[in-house]
């Protein structure tokens, strides 16, 4: 392994001081709003802690947190900003519920269908975005906004009109079926067998930025597009091999989620996670393992807000206050200029 | 079919399409300014919603719908000065911000709601004010276009205004001058003593302020209190209408009212035994469709 | 010192916050009504020296007095205000504005908060006639040639009442008539009382304007004279310090067994209507560099883009070898045709800022099989190959995991000379391979260049530096206005000064004799 850089301790230095920041404010919030502020900041931070039941809590909602932080971060990672997770997550969501409402096959075949059905269309879907930016130029960003809505109105639209289980109330599809979901790994949780394939494609994406061409390639376009242009990388067969990639680990994550946490499709708005995806790649720094982390993070605190909130007077939502001060101390850059001017002013580079 | 065409024919669908294209319209207009100085504000959505919410808020403690508007206004400007300063003096990238930004709104909405009212759907509970609606004069009278256009909110005409007045301040003014030279060549601007990032950031406050009133619209006009995400994707349907308007008031003004054609268009479909789901896509759709025949258009030409 | 002077620079020192030392001190005085030339080598810090002047940069140290007084600029605003203005090198324009918008930017008179331009546009009309500017102060600036809109700049200086003018480098862009009539335009200005500022390299041009030179070398004023006293012979060495003679005919080889390396046969490229490549032919041996020279903006650019696959010429072939790459993608000229590129502008087109140098340095042929197993990449054949690049390029720093952008510029352009010779080309386009770079590092790579041509392989450098151009190649052809207008295959009585009567259009060769010369020696 390499030795600590000075970029890693900045990076250490500037993520350390956003958590201590965040958490100060939120005590300051909670001080001003709450009767019993002390009393809720603990809940909030050790409650998860606390029981094995609330851990898992945390781990379940990691899952589609991190899938999704993983997918936006290949994407930012190579300088495209599509925001097309939700409507992939939606999309993904009805693909698998077609096939994992129909027997097919034991127990794991079936599971393995569901999911790869899910993750390919996922990975089509963001092709659409990916095929105009890479061809046309066209703004990948006003495309997968549109399509995320586009997406919805169609999945939305089948699950009322062709997989709407008449016997129950409001809208929801036909039970899963038992050989499609997924198996718990901690009992009574949604922590399934889903986490530990997070974990595995989590090593994956490591792999291929760290170890392979495609992630050296992704790391050049990213930082300098004609750069890559002119040492003969293809910027076309790179934006769509990075969009399908994450349009497939999204794809991945909403089925995962699906069949590890619910008994039917039950959607019926946008599931929040592509942007919650965003998110966690921006707080992770578009690294894969940054992803995880923050996923890990994130959950946690929504978790212990969740749990605050039920036995305090503070709403979840208070949460997002922590939340934006986190992502905005962790991607302003400007605590890691200050430390480095002042190396600068003490080292003095000089320049030939 | 002919059934479907007598409705858009008839009088109540234009006062529909200018109904649904007021806050689509500020919103677009507010990505105008800003883009024109070369910052995008894709906050729009998050600016808006908190803009409604302050609106709501404040309208019901001063028992004032013009207080309720000013403070819309306000925190418009206030949101959107807090994202200029993290994307021109802390260096945050400017939609990365917007992203955070936007959800941070869609949740401490939630949040002041709640602390406020106890409710975490809607504002019902509190009384708050209407900005009025008001018949123009002579107008009125005049059948079919006084039905169309006569009656409406006093946002509504003030969203016609802005049109107006924006294109005014960006070609013959000496902000907008600066706007588009900020913008275009930051640089020459630079060099002749003009204030770029201060330009830069008095062109997002602007686009705050107008999303505050879009979300003023939204919540005292449009609607009679604050829902929880009630601006629904229009900040982003704005950005849209902006790229493909390429940042230039009369055609963004020209997409944007398409687009509310195309939404007025899904509100009358829905009434006739179409699938509600698949017509709301509709404005989409065709948003979608022209931001790629436009980047068609433009690569064959660079070619 | 004289209270004679309009401007005064008092000991100005700047060191950025980067820690990159500018200016050590240099101390300047200015005389009313005087044409100053300011020459000095590229990155010698003439242009951040003029950058404290005109309020764009704060001097670490040091004072600026002007007419006697102590001037603290924190912004042009203020030098624009007591009568300083300057003409980048790169014109501060906002194309998409009329001549007129242009120049009352930062300054519009209004009328109740609107834009009035009448009384403006009178002023402007007046000035521009006064100095016999052919301007219409409604065209759009981007509809305006190069030689126009560095009247509408002067004229915006003029305008806002400026009495020092700074050009820099103002002749880089402009064709001999152009120079020559900003020449006579000049001398009406100092005789209606303006100083102006002069930066050239250009030694000729300084000598035939200017009253009195002041050289700048690495960061300090070395002297000023009356340019009367001097010649450019004793200006250019204090400005090189040592007399640099770039000589390597002792190295050059021999090469025996020449073949045919590039053909380009009547290329054309048009944009927006204007005809940048005009029906061009050319021909390159192996064992040989040819140099391109040419004033900036005559075509040598696109040249650069049509041969690397980055831009589509509308008519022609190209071959390197015998093999046609006209529609090769820029991979496939790199792989199948094996050329290499060093690009004019290293930040943008040659590396990735804040990747690091191993990166960098394996970029246009990361993907050949040593440096990999199948997908996977090769982390320590990569640290080999870039260790070894990093040794015998002498690039000076940390290790080869140090963030590139770290490096100096010519530490920078040393790792970028290390990839494309290091991507083992048949061909090479070398693009002002040494601008912005020491001595020392410009000597190594110029002896690199020439170890490629020694085992025979072709190399097309483009150089704005003819001292380099004459010195490195074997043969040298002038572009001129999208043409080759001269080829030369003896060097050995070639002058600076024989060339640039053919770079500025004086004189050419004509077409046929072009062609003869150029197949006569391939055959």
């Amino acid at each position: 392994m390499k030795r600590l850089t000075s970029q890693t301790k900045n990076e250490v230095i500037q993520i350390l001081s956003a958590v201590v920041i965040a958490l100060l404010v939120t005590l300051l919030v909670l001080f001003a709003t709450s009767e019993e502020p002390l009393y809720a900041f603990t809940r909030l931070i050790t409650a998860p802690m606390t029981k094995l039941r609330y851990f898992g809590n945390v781990l379940e909602l990691m899952v589609p947190l991190a899938f999704a932080g993983l997918s936006a971060s290949l994407l930012f990672r190579s300088g495209l900003f599509n925001m097309g997770g939700e409507g992939i997550f939606y999309m993904s969501g009805i693909v698998a519920t077609v096939l994992a409402t129909r027997p097919m096959g034991g127990s794991i075949v079936h599971s393995a269908i569901v999911i790869l059905a899910a993750s390919v269309v996922g990975g089509c879907i963001a092709c659409i975005s990916g095929f105009f930016k890479a061809k046309y130029n066209a703004s990948e960003l006003v495309t997968s906004l549109m399509l995320n809505t586009i997406l919805f109105g169609i999945g939305f639209y089948i699950l009322k009109t062709r997989l709407k289980d008449m016997a129950v109330t409001g809208v929801a599809s036909k039970e899963f079926l038992d050989t499609a979901k997924l198996t718990q790994i901690i009992p009574k949780t949604g922590v399934t067998t889903g986490f530990i394939i997070l974990i595995i494609v989590t090593a994956i994406i490591w792999f291929i930025s760290n170890k392979t061409k495609l992630g050296y390639t992704i790391k050049i376009t990213g930082i300098n597009k004609d750069f890559a242009k002119y040492s003969g990388m293809s910027f076309f067969a790179l934006t769509i091999i990075v969009h399908f990639m994450s349009g497939f680990i999204a794809g991945m994550g909403s089925s995962i989620h699906l069949l590890s946490m619910y008994d039917r499709f039950t959607w019926s708005s946008l599931p929040g996670y592509g942007f919650d995806g965003c998110l966690v790649a921006m707080l992770g720094k578009n690294r894969p393992l940054g992803a995880i982390v923050a996923a890990f993070g994130l959950s946690y605190l929504r978790t212990g807000s969740n749990i605050m909130a039920r036995s305090t007077d503070i709403p979840v939502e208070m949460v997002a206050i922590v939340e934006m001060i986190l992502v905005l101390l962790i991607t302003a850059d400007f605590i890691i200029n200050y430390l480095k001017r002042k190396k600068a002013m003490a080292g003095g580079i000089v320049n030939e | 079919m002919n059934n479907i065409l007598a409705l858009l024919l008839t009088p109540a669908f234009g006062y529909a399409v200018l109904r649904v294209t007021t806050p689509i319209l500020y919103a677009a207009l507010g990505n105008v300014i800003s883009s024109k100085a070369g910052v995008s504000n894709i906050a729009m959505e998050g600016t808006m919603l908190t803009s409604s919410l302050v609106g709501v808020l404040a309208s019901a403690y001063t028992g004032s719908a013009f207080i309720g508007l000013l403070a819309a206004l306000v925190v418009g400007i206030l949101f959107s000065a807090f994202m200029a300063y993290l994307n021109l003096y802390l260096g945050t990238n400017v939609i990365m911000a917007g992203i955070a930004l936007n959800l941070f709104a869609s949740k401490f909405t939630v949040y002041i709601l709640y602390m406020l009212t106890g409710q975490k759907g809607n504002s019902a509970s509190l009384a708050s004010k209407q900005i009025p609606s008001v018949d123009i004069p002579v107008i009125k009278n005049i059948p079919v276009l006084g039905e169309i256009i006569s009656g409406h909110n006093i946002l509504v005409y003030v969203a016609l205004l802005s049109i107006i007045v924006i294109y005014i301040m960006l070609n013959k003014t000496k902000l907008g001058t600066h706007i588009k030279a900020v913008g275009e060549s930051p640089h020459a601007a630079a060099s002749v003593g003009i204030n770029v990032k201060r330009v830069r950031f008095l062109s997002l406050c602007l686009s705050g302020l107008l999303a505050g009133f879009g979300g003023a619209y939204m919540s005292m006009g449009y609607l009679s209190m604050f829902t929880r995400d009630m601006i629904a994707g229009r900040g982003w349907i704005a950005i849209a209408a902006g790229a493909m308007g390429r940042s230039m008031v009369i055609p963004t003004t020209i997409t944007s009212f398409l687009f509310g054609i195309f939404s007025a268009i899904g509100n009358v479909l829905q009434l006739q035994n179409i699938p509600s789901e698949l017509v709301t896509t509709l404005p989409y759709v065709a948003v979608f469709i022209g931001i790629i025949v436009y980047s068609i258009r433009k690569t064959k030409e660079d070619k | 010192m004289s209270n004679s002077y309009i401007l005064e620079l008092r000991d100005i020192k700047k060191v950025y916050d980067n820690g990159v030392v500018a200016n050590k001190g240099i101390s300047i005085g200015f005389r009313e009504g005087e044409i100053h030339a300011i020459v000095g080598e590229n990155g010698a810090g003439k242009s951040t020296l003029m950058k404290i002047i005109f309020g764009l940069e704060k001097p670490t140290q040091g004072a600026i007095y002007y007419k006697g007084k102590e001037m603290n600029f924190t912004s042009p605003l203020d030098s624009i205000a007591v009568g300083i203005g300057m003409v980048h090198q790169h014109f501060m324009l906002v194309p998409s504005f009329t001549v007129l918008q242009n120049i009352v930017l930062g300054d519009e008179p209004t009328k109740f908060s609107f834009i009035n331009s009448k009384a403006s546009k009178k002023k402007a009309e007046e000035l521009a006639k006064q100095y016999n500017f052919q301007l219409s102060m409604d065209e759009k600036v981007s509809d305006l040639s190069v030689g126009m809109k560095q009247k509408v700049e002067i004229l915006k200086l003029l305008y806002k009442g400026a009495k020092v003018l700074i050009l820099d480098e103002p002749t880089a862009v402009l064709t001999p008539q152009e120079t020559e009539q900003l020449f006579v335009e000049l001398k009406k200005f100092k005789e209606n009382g303006h100083t102006i500022i002069f930066i050239s390299h250009k030694l000729g041009e300084v000598k035939q304007i200017s009253d009195r030179i002041s050289v700048i070398r690495k960061g300090e004023l070395i002297s000023t004279h009356n340019t009367r006293d001097v010649d450019t012979e004793t200006i250019s060495e204090l400005m090189i310090g040592r007399k640099v003679e770039y000589e390597y005919s002792g190295i050059k080889q021999e090469i025996k067994s020449k073949k045919v390396a590039l053909t380009i046969d009547n290329i054309t490229y048009t944009q927006n209507g204007i005809p940048l490549l005009k029906d061009l032919s050319l021909k390159t041996k192996t064992g040989e560099i040819l140099g391109v020279v040419g004033v900036e903006g005559n075509g040598q650019s696109e040249l650069v883009d049509v041969l690397f696959g980055y831009k589509r010429a509308e008519k022609g072939r190209i071959l390197i070898q015998d093999m046609e790459i006209s529609n090769f993608r820029i991979k496939e000229i790199r792989e199948r045709a094996k050329v290499a590129y060093i690009p004019e502008d290293r930040m943008r087109q040659g590396i990735a800022a804040s990747a690091s140098i191993k990166e960098n340095i394996i970029a246009s042929y990361y993907d050949r099989e040593e440096l990999n197993h199948k997908f996977m990449m090769n982390h320590k054949a990569i640290t080999k190959v870039s260790d070894q690049l990093v040794k015998d390029f002498n690039v000076l720093c940390q290790s080869s995991d140090t963030e590139i952008q770290s490096l100096s510029g010519g530490n920078i352009q040393k790792v970028v000379v290390a990839r494309e010779y290091n991507a083992n080309p048949e061909f090479l386009i070398a693009e002002q391979p040494t601008r912005g770079v020491d001595i020392g590092s410009a000597r190594f790579i110029h002896e690199k260049l020439i170890e490629l041509r020694n085992k025979n392989k072709s190399i097309l450098l483009f150089s704005a530096d003819l001292g380099e151009a004459l010195a490195v190649s074997d043969k040298i052809i002038v572009m001129y206005s999208g043409e080759i207008v001269a080829y030369f295959d003896n060097l050995a009585d070639l002058t600076e000064k024989e060339l640039g009567f053919y770079m500025l259009g004086v004189k050419r060769q004509s077409p046929e004799e072009i062609r003869r010369l150029m197949d006569e020696k391939i055959n």
